[in-house]
């Protein structure tokens, strides 16, 4: 697919092909960042589809996904590029004695010896690529600053090898879960997109995608007990997009008809992952209770 | 000039930015190319664009979609704005002619601010009677006349202040309009914001009801797990490999026959901050008694070592209270109904004297302390002794006070502490938010 060609309605459609139901609220930000070449900034609570979206987008472009998995302690020798100090010993070794040591130097701090890391490798690949950079609020905010450099001018300065200018320019994909603050720096080079909770009605279409199995009244029944525990239970770690899926399927599984306390029941791990999460929820609402809310707002 | 879509822009933007969104040169640059990729004639890919590219924060969304609506408003909706931004500047000036009218000494009006001046058309009949008996009772030989009038204008000052704090905290409809905002539209989003239920952000968190509780709980919630990640980040040691271990290095390496092929490293050890919770629940304090354990009820979900203190006239431990997983509204009723100092006088120098003795164990230089206070207290001196005490024998002390700023000026009590700690206004949500999103931590 060309991206200067690309239309608001196309992407959509590309979106939904790839089973990614999408409003324009979320389509809108992403057509804007492919098409100013900006990195998209995704905030919002974890299993919403932030890191779906880069998937989607590698699949929609046939390109190659790169995944930056960040992490507390990360830094640029993790995630730009290293020298292969092992090897290089090995080569100071092997040829100690026979060549003049400015060539050995010039040897060794050549690309043979860089390992590359995924910045570097989204830089030097040789097509357009999509670089996730995946929950960027876990790193230090040392890391940040390096990062933004990076994604401004796309370009890497190796003291050894000279500055690396990228080829194309990769379609940049940040995922954050909000559990930090990120610099205005950041945020300001970035296109932002905030995926909230989805609609009863939303996610009820993402179940009939996802697991097409399932009968369309107890979609619709899973969908209205995942709305009500997201807005009226008092969770840590409220339910989102990954879990209605993963209980779909498990209704599946369980060949359930109708929503039933048994399946709540059995099936709430996969739901709620925390023990003090469990015990708000049976102590608040409990399953019993909980479906008969469910069906008394469907049948309203 | 004005009819131009750059103007309009610019002038969308600037009225982001009093509303508090930060939004630089570049942003807007980013978002007029954006602007030239959708649809014009569509509200919502314009608003789409607009937020993709103007705000970048998900609490920035209400202002953003408020300001939205009253810019792009239709022209009947505008025209309405307007009318009823004139109808309250009209009002406004009368009220202040009315003062200048009734504040007069020998003849000549007292300097006082339009804020003050307003506040005093707004005061009951009799108080204004009473203001204006003594203003025609106070005279003075002409010779001593100049350096009477500033103390008369010093005295009404003190007069409208206590007024309004009394006025303030009985009834909350009686805050006056300001007249500062210059721009219809600018008025109408403060003025929807305000009525917005679900804006509790922006909400004095004196005012909060009982049906929002739930909602601010959530709030809470989320930023006290921001407050406490950056808390523990910002002390945090790098992880860096930074300094080789030649021991460990050696070691590992004598297999290759002395050769340093795998490298070792030394790490920091990480040392998270234990987080100390004071919070002030004395009688001035009583109307923010929900925030305030709400506040506390949100940390220590989320912060696994915090300790909490109440305090008035005396101190108390209160952290079992929240260590049982159970609703905020029965925490809520077992504290009020089991604390003993609930309400009372504040004396903050005997409760930092009794953390002191008491606790001491929990005192070290690992640990952050926030106060939670209107610094309302007796003994001030004694009491700012005792805070740069425990300054010294804490990482930080950071004191989140729920007066607004501009009456921090007035209180000895606030210089008195400001010395010894960081202090930052705090009440409503969004403040907390601010102070959450700044670097506080030094």
């Amino acid at each position: 697919m060309d991206l200067k060609k690309l239309t608001i309605e196309q992407l959509r459609t590309s979106f939904e092909e790839e089973g990614y139901i999408a409003e324009d609220e979320i389509v809108i930000p992403v057509y804007l960042a492919l098409r100013l070449e900006k990195p998209i900034l995704i905030t919002g609570a974890p299993g919403v589809g932030k890191t779906e979206i880069a998937k989607v987008l590698a699949r929609i472009f046939k390109t190659d996904l790169i995944r930056l998995q960040c992490y507390e302690g990360l830094d640029e020798n993790k995630a730009l590029y290293e020298w292969n100090y092992q090897r290089q010993l090995i080569k100071i070794q092997l040829i100690k004695e026979s060549t003049s040591s400015e060539l050995i130097e010039q040897n060794l701090f050549s690309p043979a010896y860089l390992l590359e890391r995924p910045l570097l490798k989204a830089i030097q690949a040789t097509r357009k690529n999509v670089l996730l950079i995946d929950e960027i609020d876990k790193t230090d905010e040392e890391f940040e600053a390096f990062l933004f450099e990076v994604l401004s001018d796309f370009q890497v300065s190796i003291p050894e090898l000279g500055t690396i200018y990228a080829r194309h320019i990769p379609i940049v994909v940040l995922t954050n879960n909000g559990e930090r603050e990120l610099s205005d720096g950041l945020k300001r080079r970035c296109v932002f997109l905030y995926i909230d909770f989805p609609s009863i009605e939303k996610e009820i279409r993402i179940i009939k995608t996802k697991v097409p199995q399932l009968e369309a009244r107890l979609a619709e029944e899973v969908a209205g007990a995942m709305h009500y525990m997201r807005h009226h239970i008092d969770l840590k770690k409220k339910p989102s997009i990954s879990e209605t899926l993963d209980f779909a399927n498990a209704l599946v599984l369980m060949g359930a008809q109708r929503l039933e306390p048994e399946h709540i029941r059995q099936a709430l791990n996969l739901l709620l992952k925390d023990k003090d999460d469990i015990d708000m929820f049976n102590k608040e609402v409990g399953p019993a209770e909980l479906v008969e809310i469910v069906r008394s707002r469907l049948k309203r | 000039m004005q009819n131009s879509f750059e103007y309009n822009f610019a002038r969308f933007v600037h009225i982001l930015r009093h509303l508090g969104i930060k939004v630089s040169t570049g942003e807007t640059i980013t978002a007029l190319r954006a602007l030239e990729l959708v649809d014009l004639l569509n509200k919502e890919h314009v608003k789409a664009a607009l937020a993709a590219t103007l705000i970048k924060n998900p609490d920035e969304q209400p202002i953003f979609t408020q300001a939205f609506e009253s810019f792009f408003a239709v022209p009947e909706v505008k025209q309405q704005q307007r009318e009823e931004w004139e109808e309250k500047r009209a009002e406004g000036r009368r009220l202040i002619e009315e003062a200048d009218h009734d504040l007069v000494y020998e003849g000549e009006t007292l300097s006082l601010t339009d804020e003050e001046k307003l506040f005093y058309a707004r005061l009951p009949e009799d108080e204004k009677k009473r203001i204006k008996r003594y203003l025609e009772s106070s005279k003075l030989p002409d010779d001593r006349y100049h350096s009477f009038k500033p103390m008369l204008e010093y005295q009404i000052r003190g007069t409208l202040r206590y007024w309004k704090q009394r006025l303030g905290e009985e009834d909350d409809n009686y805050y006056i309009p300001s007249l500062k905002v210059d721009d219809e539209v600018l008025a109408s989003i403060i003025r929807e914001l305000g009525e917005d239920d679900s804006n509790l952000l922006y909400e004095d968190m004196k005012k909060i009801r009982e049906r929002d509780l739930p909602h601010v709980t959530n709030v809470l919630k989320l930023l006290s797990r921001k407050l406490a990640t950056k808390i523990s980040r910002r002390y945090r040691m790098s992880k860096k490999m930074v300094k080789i271990d030649l021991r460990r290095s050696i070691k590992a390496n004598v297999r290759y026959g002395g050769i340093i092929f795998k490298l070792h490293y030394k790490q920091k050890r990480i040392q998270k901050p234990d987080i100390m919770l004071i919070c002030d629940v004395s009688g001035s304090m009583a109307r923010y008694a929900a925030f305030v354990i709400q506040f506390i009820y949100g940390l220590s979900s989320v912060v696994k070592n915090i300790e909490s203190f109440i305090f008035a006239e005396e101190l108390e431990y209160v952290t079992p209270y929240f260590m049982k997983i159970r609703p905020f509204e029965e925490t809520m009723m077992e504290l009020m109904g089991k604390s003993k100092i609930w309400g009372k006088g504040t004396n903050f120098n005997k409760s930092l004297k009794t953390l002191q003795e008491h606790y001491p164990l929990l005192l070290n230089s690992n640990t952050v302390v926030i106060i939670l206070s209107d610094t309302k207290t007796l003994e001030i001196d004694q009491a700012a002794q005792e805070l740069l005490k425990l300054k010294k024998s804490v990482k930080d002390i950071i004191w989140l006070n729920t007066l607004p700023y501009n009456e921090w000026k007035d209180l000895q009590s606030v210089a008195a502490f400001q010395r010894h700690c960081q202090m930052y206004e705090c009440y409503t949500l969004a403040h907390l938010e601010k102070i959450i999103r700044k670097q506080f931590i030094h």
